[in-house]
């Protein structure tokens, strides 16, 4: 860095510092007030000062307190979209693979073994002898059968796309229509052409199992059934190439999971994807228990109440006893869960409180043990908790981004938006404003994630961007048309969005305005692409490159950008049809690194999860995906009597082997 | 009084018609669907998910389905909470809230009441300024500031009181007191007021003058004159509590309905926003009336003529 832009850069983050002082940043005045009387109190009372509130525990050893954040939409496997449900159903079910508690490698589960064909497509699972909670022997076919409730229209589940890899599972969860009886050297466009004669007509897909081709239907949401219905009616029989047409809409034995008997399960995939295995560990693929949902609906009982503490049944090392609406949910220990030797605590209390101040100060009561991931904690504190020895913190698999809106002018030119890309100083940004230790980034795709090497953009290059402006035709930023920067109210967002203002100000001489909107609104505008810049996060589902790339397919629906590339998609297609997992990897590097030269987005930093753990507990390790099953948390005895002198040997489970 | 009362009530019925009219459209003005999240759903999910709620008929249809629902006491499912309908919600919240509440305004009363009696009988006394700045304080304190402190003070220092939750009597304590002391303020400078003013009037002197004991003056003929601003303020007084307890509820994680305010309409969370809002309704325009039966018996000059 030459000796000018050194200046620049201290200049600026000088300005920064002020702005936005590393101790006070955007706390209101009351929360600093809280926090000062709250320090002179701790230095009065009686628990170790080297830890945020008392360190010994309020309760027995056999039960753990913590808090699963809000209350939970849905704890049923098919239907659940929020992680609140999701953290309750990984420790209350049991799916075929789970993740190892620091590692999250694949872990066999219910399944004892498992075969993968040679073309990384067929996976066959080998259960074992297990039993759901009361005592009915859990078999293959309850997960074939979960699986295809979780893609059934009528169920409409939101998180359906997450078992899209396997075969036929789009198209039935989309209710596609199949055409068979077609010759498959027929060319796609002339099956459009055909069907759109007819229907409105997202895409058409070749088929090989029904041979023919997938449509997918376009057109108005509601009015999809009268389309499907008609296209019947006036394609059945039809001819192509002089051959005669037979269509059905998709239904659930097409798709690609099968009970071969009771304890042997069988998935086909569309593709070789090499995280199929973690995907199986995510909540939406636990076994759903028909026969409960089957004896509700014979007694005349709404079968959706099947997750009440009075009716569910689960699989897991854990069952639901008590659930107080939006107070707390009581579990105990599941003594069919096939692994319940290994679990080590008898009971949990999980607390549903969504508020991380109202968390903090239970927390710093005793009265929970672990805040949980559900929350992470407040920028604001960041500085003030740091200093204890129960703050922790670890990376996890979300990116923090700005979303350019490709089509309206000047972020249609690309140098425009690759100019304010470099021109804000994402280190910054990490170390004055958010201050948990997140990682600086100008990727989509977290590095380290399944051995990905990561792009590393430049993070900050003011000189660059300068001449990139120039060369969009505003030197120095003269003649820019207006840019308006939205985001969704909330204190955090607004002052990443002020930095980057600023220093959009600073290095390039132009003025964005910037705009906060509440949520729903903001969905809104976004879904309506009614924006030129926006912020979001994206979580990843698991842990592969994929999950992030796959934002910047035009079908994603997630895809804020307006950008949409031919070559960006065939290499991402190219990539899953590879099974050699080091082609994959560098197949998707060459995709990133494409997309990334067209700077649809602008990441700005991976993020962390911060939290709090009480010292006395044991037994949960940081991970990528923030997964902590309680299964392996214990409480560590010696904390009863004071500040135990030797430190515990805490190390995680070695991973299961398969037998 | 009987014919009153029923006209009153009779009132109330195109009242709490406008109030539900005005609000099942006005809500859906506001920009953003319930179903609407970070994560892009399916069209066909969403198709899916709207008719089960019924919103993909035309919005008429859906005013008329939902007053038909109304009247068979149905208040339709939450969107936020899809496993609950919304007369659950309000089942399982309602008597927590309204638990809290009461709890609160006993304590405001008791406070309030007797900082005004202080300030009244010890007028211009250091009594009297005290009392009246500990209300003034009292009034000035927002319950977001007081919640933390007395948690502070009572949950992580004296270990009396627990931070948050609900359940035992001890999770009341500190809610209920956020929520009533900002009231009490107000009701210890009304009752100083109504007592003032009664202090001067003819009745109390003839009491006076009969020689009876200063207390019996006190408590049979200056407070029952005294209390008529503080029984007008006590309607006005539980909606405060009522919408109050947004914040206080936030604080204590009490599960009442408080916090569904707000959140119900961020949320777009149209059938439990509607629920809320009706509940309300009643609620106040049945307190309203209560406050205005009870001013009969207080004050012997006001009579409902049939």
């Amino acid at each position: 860095m030459d000796r000018s832009r050194r200046a620049i850069h201290a200049g600026f983050r000088r300005r920064l510092r002020d702005r936005f002082p590393p101790a006070r940043a955007g706390v209101p005045a009351v929360a600093w007030l809280v926090l000062l009387i709250g320090n002179f109190i701790a230095g009065c009372d009686s628990s170790d000062p080297e830890y945020f509130g008392t360190t010994v525990p309020q309760h027995g050893p056999e039960v753990l307190w913590l808090n699963n954040g809000g209350e939970a939409q849905w704890i049923d496997p098919g239907r659940c979209s929020d992680s609140n449900g999701g953290d309750v159903i990984l420790n209350t079910f049991a799916g075929l693979v789970e993740s190892h508690p620091k590692t999250l490698e694949p872990m066999p589960d219910v399944a004892r073994d498992w075969d993968i064909s040679a073309d990384g497509k067929v996976y066959t699972f080998h259960l074992r002898e297990t039993r759901w909670s009361d005592g009915v022997p859990v078999t293959a076919h309850d997960f074939e059968w979960s699986h295809k409730r979780l893609l059934a229209p009528a169920l409409a589940s939101k998180y359906a796309y997450i078992a899209y890899p396997l075969k036929n599972a789009e198209a039935y969860n989309m209710q596609a229509l199949f055409l068979t009886g077609v010759d498959l050297a027929t060319s796609l466009e002339d099956v459009r052409d055909l069907v759109a004669e007819v229907i409105p007509v997202e895409r058409v897909d070749i088929s090989h199992d029904p041979p023919g081709f997938c449509v997918f239907i376009g057109g108005d949401d509601d009015q999809r059934d009268a389309l499907r219905k008609r296209a019947i009616l006036q394609l059945n029989g039809r001819r192509l190439a002089g051959q005669s047409l037979t269509v059905r809409v998709a239904d659930s034995t097409l798709v690609g999971v099968e009970a071969l008997d009771a304890s042997t399960l069988r998935f086909t995939l569309e593709n070789s994807i090499p995280y199929f295995l973690h995907l199986l560990s995510f909540y939406s693929f636990m076994p759903v228990p028909r026969h409960v949902l089957d004896r509700l609906e014979d007694q005349g009982i709404n079968p959706d109440l099947w997750t009440r503490p009075q009716h569910i049944v689960s699989n897991g090392a854990y069952t639901l006893k008590e659930w107080k609406f939006r107070q707390f949910m009581r579990f105990e220990k599941n003594p069919h869960y096939w692994n319940a030797a290994n679990v080590r605590t008898p009971e949990v209390k999980a607390y549903l409180v969504e508020s991380y101040n109202t968390s903090l100060n239970m927390y710093r009561a005793g009265e929970i043990d672990f805040p949980g991931g559900n929350l992470a904690l407040p920028s604001e504190f960041m500085d003030h908790l740091q200093q204890f020895h129960d703050y922790r913190y670890d990376p996890y698999v979300a990116v923090y981004f700005f979303w350019f809106n490709t089509t309206r002018p000047p972020l249609d030119k690309l140098e425009v938006r690759q100019a304010l890309s470099l021109a804000i100083d994402r280190t910054a940004i990490v170390k004055y404003i958010k201050r948990g230790g997140e990682t600086p980034t100008a990727d989509v795709v977290p590095q380290g994630l399944a051995g990905y090497p990561g792009l590393n953009s430049p993070l900050f290059d003011p000189e660059r961007a300068r001449q990139l402006l120039e060369a969009a035709g505003y030197p120095g930023g003269q003649g820019m048309p207006p840019i308006t920067l939205i985001y969704n109210t909330s204190e955090g967002h607004k002052q990443i969005a002020e930095a980057a203002q600023q220093m959009w100000k600073d290095n390039l001489g132009i003025h964005v305005n910037i705009e906060n909107q509440e949520w729903k609104v903001y969905l809104k505008s976004m879904e309506t692409m009614d924006f030129q810049i926006a912020r979001l996060g994206w979580i990843g589902d698991y842990p592969d490159p994929y999950t992030f790339l796959d934002l910047l397919l035009p079908k994603s629906g997630n895809n804020h950008s307006n950008w949409s590339d031919e070559r960006f998609s065939e290499l991402l297609r190219e990539a899953n049809q590879t099974i050699d997992q080091e082609t994959r990897i560098a197949r998707l590097l060459e995709a990133e690194r494409y997309a990334m030269t067209q700077q649809p987005l602008m990441p700005l930093y991976v993020y962390t999860k911060t939290t709090l753990i009480k010292p006395y507990v044991r037994g949960v390790w940081g991970n990528y995906m923030d997964r902590h099953l309680w299964k392996y948390v214990w409480i560590d005895e010696r904390w009863y009597d004071g500040v135990p002198s030797e430190p515990v040997v805490d190390s995680p489970p070695p991973l299961t082997p398969r037998y | 009084m009987g014919r009153f009362v029923l006209r009153r009530i009779a009132g109330m019925v195109p009242t709490l018609w406008i109030i539900i009219t005005l609000s099942f459209f006005v809500i859906r003005l506001a920009p953003g669907s319930p179903f609407s999240a970070e994560r892009a759903i399916a069209p066909e999910v969403k198709a899916d998910l709207e008719a089960k709620y019924g919103f993909d008929k035309p919005l008429l249809t859906q005013y008329m389905r939902y007053m038909g629902n109304l009247l068979r006491g149905d208040l339709g499912l939450s969107t936020k909470y899809p496993q609950r309908s919304v007369n659950e919600i309000i089942w399982l919240g309602f008597p927590v809230t309204l638990t809290l509440a009461a709890v609160a305004l006993v304590w405001a009363l008791l406070l309030g009441v007797t900082a005004g009696i202080i300030g009244a009988v010890r007028q211009n006394t250091v009594w009297d300024y005290g009392a009246m700045s500990a209300a003034m304080i009292g009034i000035s304190i927002p319950t977001f500031v007081l919640g933390p402190l007395l948690v502070l003070l009572f949950s992580l220092t004296m270990f009396i009181f627990p931070p948050a939750g609900w359940g035992t009597w001890r999770h009341v304590v500190l809610p209920a007191i956020t929520l009533g002391t900002i009231r009490a303020g107000y009701i210890a400078r009304l009752t100083r007021a109504g007592m003032l003013e009664v202090v001067r009037s003819d009745f109390v002197r003839t009491a006076h003058a009969k020689g009876l004991p200063e207390r019996l003056i006190i408590w049979r003929h200056m407070l029952k004159g005294g209390m008529l601003p503080v029984v007008t303020y006590l309607g006005p007084a539980i909606a405060f509590m009522m919408v109050g307890s947004v914040v206080v509820e936030k604080i204590f994680n009490t599960p009442g309905i408080g916090p569904y305010f707000v959140d119900a309409a961020f949320n777009r969370d149209y059938f439990l926003v509607m629920g809320i809002l009706v509940l309300e309704s009643v609620f106040l325009l049945g307190m309203n009336l209560l406050v205005d039966i009870a001013y009969g018996f207080l004050d012997p000059r006001i009579r409902y003529d049939g």
